[in-house]
């Protein structure tokens, strides 16, 4: 289980926790919805740990700040994360917790006959990845539900969403199919919004991640 | 409503931070309006990767099946085809070919890199003589402004005759000649609308006797003023009068006047009705007087490049490659054929064969002149 005091182990002092748990209390209540439908038999620590996690990383600490934080310093500036890059990262963090906190559960049912000694805890819960490493996890679980989520996509939109995508300009999309640019825009925008659409159905839970017998709910 | 009407806005970067931050904290309120943001983030920072775009560079599920539907189709459409010029007699009109024979195109797919007929932009050039652009209808034409004062006609009536000697109110502008047989009728001068002839000798013939024009002379004099109508810039005219002559002859003999036909559908911005009378044309190859193989394979490149233009080069693969197999082509026209399989490569993505074609277009042309040059 993760440890339910917010920022256990970590450098925050008491009152920067108390600050955070305040401060981000709306968004701790909806990560820890969110986390309950992702089938987390412990919904308030797996979205502590999102929060924690998502403050740890240098890209989207500023951003989790300037969009969620209760008081906003009247000069700040705007983060480099687009709200829905942010958003994106706070679904991927959560999944990776909650996926982890049925890992633990498993193994932990599966070994629970030999893990009984001093370093249980150890190799049963293996070290958190590093910030960088999370984020390439979280990107390429995103990256393989975007692919995943390809084929609905029309041949058209998917040609202009490919041009796009290798770094031409909306200028240059349009000399080449012989359209305005206006066009093109409308093109790459219904493209994303279908591929977005189909990507939301895609990460819908259709029931939560595991259903755990009550009575293998309790720590081991 | 309200949360689309956000997320569209939110989308195309039209919202100022303070307004996206609004936009986030009722995200934590509204479950739907969470899981859009992720969705479009997802998305948004996934197409930045090398995995992503090779995904897209590579067709989906839905398109392969689309393919194999289409081969299935195209298959049924072989037998169909293949019945129908069994059982379809001589007689038979072209236009009426062409509807029964061409199916209604599917949605056209738009591909990456439309080719062009145009030198000038910057997209791969197609050659396709019959494709140039028409001459707009205010351009100067250096011909009398008069215009033909009637339509060929493809019968007249004997109007004078006198001593074995007859008078047609047929002329040059019906396709007569300085020696056209008319029946019994050797005509032996011509005016514009009018003509002499001599009687053969043994040939009952009376006044107001009619004379019919031969077709493949009477569809030359159409051509010949379809032309003359497409090159002052009538080109709505010029198509009506082609259409008008598709009954004049059997397939073989109205064969010509569809190729010229689909030339200036095509040049009048009707694609389809161009690609039909195309393909019609096509159906009658072998149909008596069967094609010349430069004339298969001229109109073979012009539908492969009309194919192309139309930003399907599935269907153009075919007659280009049909064009190209052809022998006896002159240099200039085999090199229209090979730059035309070069744009086709091109577009399919395969770049070295598209430069291979190229050069091989570029060499054909240059064999003529270098035989030229040898010349002096």
């Amino acid at each position: 289980m993760h440890n339910r005091d917010f920022f256990a182990g970590g450098r925050s002092t008491l009152s920067e926790r108390r600050d955070a748990v305040t401060d981000y209390r709306r968004l701790l209540n909806a990560l820890e919805s969110r986390a309950r439908r992702m089938g987390s038999r412990d919904p308030e620590s797996a979205a502590q740990e999102a929060l924690k996690r998502s403050l740890e990383n240098a890209m989207s600490q500023p951003a989790v700040e300037y969009y969620f934080s209760e008081e906003l310093p009247p000069d700040a500036a705007p983060p480099a994360w687009p709200l829905d890059q942010l958003m994106a990262w706070l679904h991927g963090v959560l999944h990776f917790v909650v996926l982890e906190e049925h890992n633990r559960a498993g193994n932990r049912r599966e070994l629970a006959s030999w893990a009984r000694g001093a370093d249980a805890q150890d190799r049963l819960d293996p070290a958190d990845p590093a910030p960088g490493q999370l984020d390439e996890l979280i990107r390429r679980e995103l990256e393989q539900i975007v692919i995943d989520c390809l084929p609905a996509l029309d041949a058209d939109y998917r040609r202009v969403l490919k041009m796009r995508a290798s770094g031409l300009k909306y200028g240059d999309i349009a000399e080449r199919l012989g359209v305005s640019e206006n066009t093109v825009a409308t093109w790459v925008s219904r493209g994303i919004r279908t591929l977005a659409q189909s990507v939301r159905r895609r990460m819908q839970p259709r029931k939560p991640l595991v259903a755990m017998p009550e009575q293998q709910r309790g720590e081991p | 409503m309200k949360s689309n009407l956000t997320i569209d806005q939110f989308a195309t970067r039209e919202i100022p931070p303070e307004a996206a931050r609004d936009l986030a904290r009722r995200a934590l309120e509204d479950a739907d309006l969470f899981n859009a943001l992720v969705a479009r983030g997802a998305v948004e920072a996934s197409l930045k990767t090398p995995a992503v775009r090779a995904a897209l560079a590579t067709p989906g599920r839905h398109k392969q099946w689309a393919i194999a539907l289409c081969a299935v189709a195209a298959a049924w459409l072989l037998v169909v085809v293949v019945w129908r010029s069994v059982v379809s007699h001589q007689g038979r009109q072209p236009a009426a070919q062409a509807r029964a024979i061409v199916p209604k195109p599917a949605v056209l797919p738009s591909p990456a890199v439309l080719p062009s007929l145009d030198a000038s932009t910057n997209r791969p050039v197609l050659l396709a003589s019959d494709l140039r652009p028409a001459r707009s209808a205010g351009a100067p034409v250096f011909r009398g402004d008069s215009s033909p004062s009637r339509l060929p006609q493809s019968s007249g009536t004997i109007t004078a005759l006198d001593a074995g000697e007859v008078t047609v109110n047929l002329g040059s502008l019906d396709g007569l000649a300085k020696g056209t047989q008319l029946g019994s009728i050797v005509i032996t001068t011509v005016f514009r609308d009018h003509a002499r002839g001599k009687v053969v000798s043994g040939s009952a013939i009376h006044l107001n006797d009619r004379v019919s024009v031969p077709p493949s002379i009477h569809i030359a004099a159409v051509l010949h003023q379809v032309d003359a109508l497409a090159a002052s810039g009538d080109l709505n005219q010029a198509r009506a009068l082609a259409r008008n002559a598709l009954s004049a002859g059997s397939s073989g003999e109205t064969r010509v006047l569809l190729e010229r036909l689909a030339a200036l559908d095509y040049k009048a911005g009707a694609t389809d009705a161009a690609r039909e009378h195309y393909e019609a044309a096509a159906n009658n190859f072998y149909a008596p007087p069967a094609a010349s193989p430069s004339e298969q394979a001229a109109m073979l490149n012009s539908l492969g490049a009309l194919y192309l233009l139309r930003g399907d080069p599935q269907s153009a693969a075919k007659p280009l490659n049909q064009a190209a197999s052809q022998t006896g082509t002159d240099p200039d026209l085999r090199s229209e054929i090979l730059n035309n399989l070069g744009v086709l490569s091109e577009m399919n993505g395969d770049l070295a064969k598209a430069r291979d074609y190229y050069s091989r277009a570029h060499a054909q042309v240059n064999l003529t002149r270098l035989a030229n040059l040898k010349r002096p």
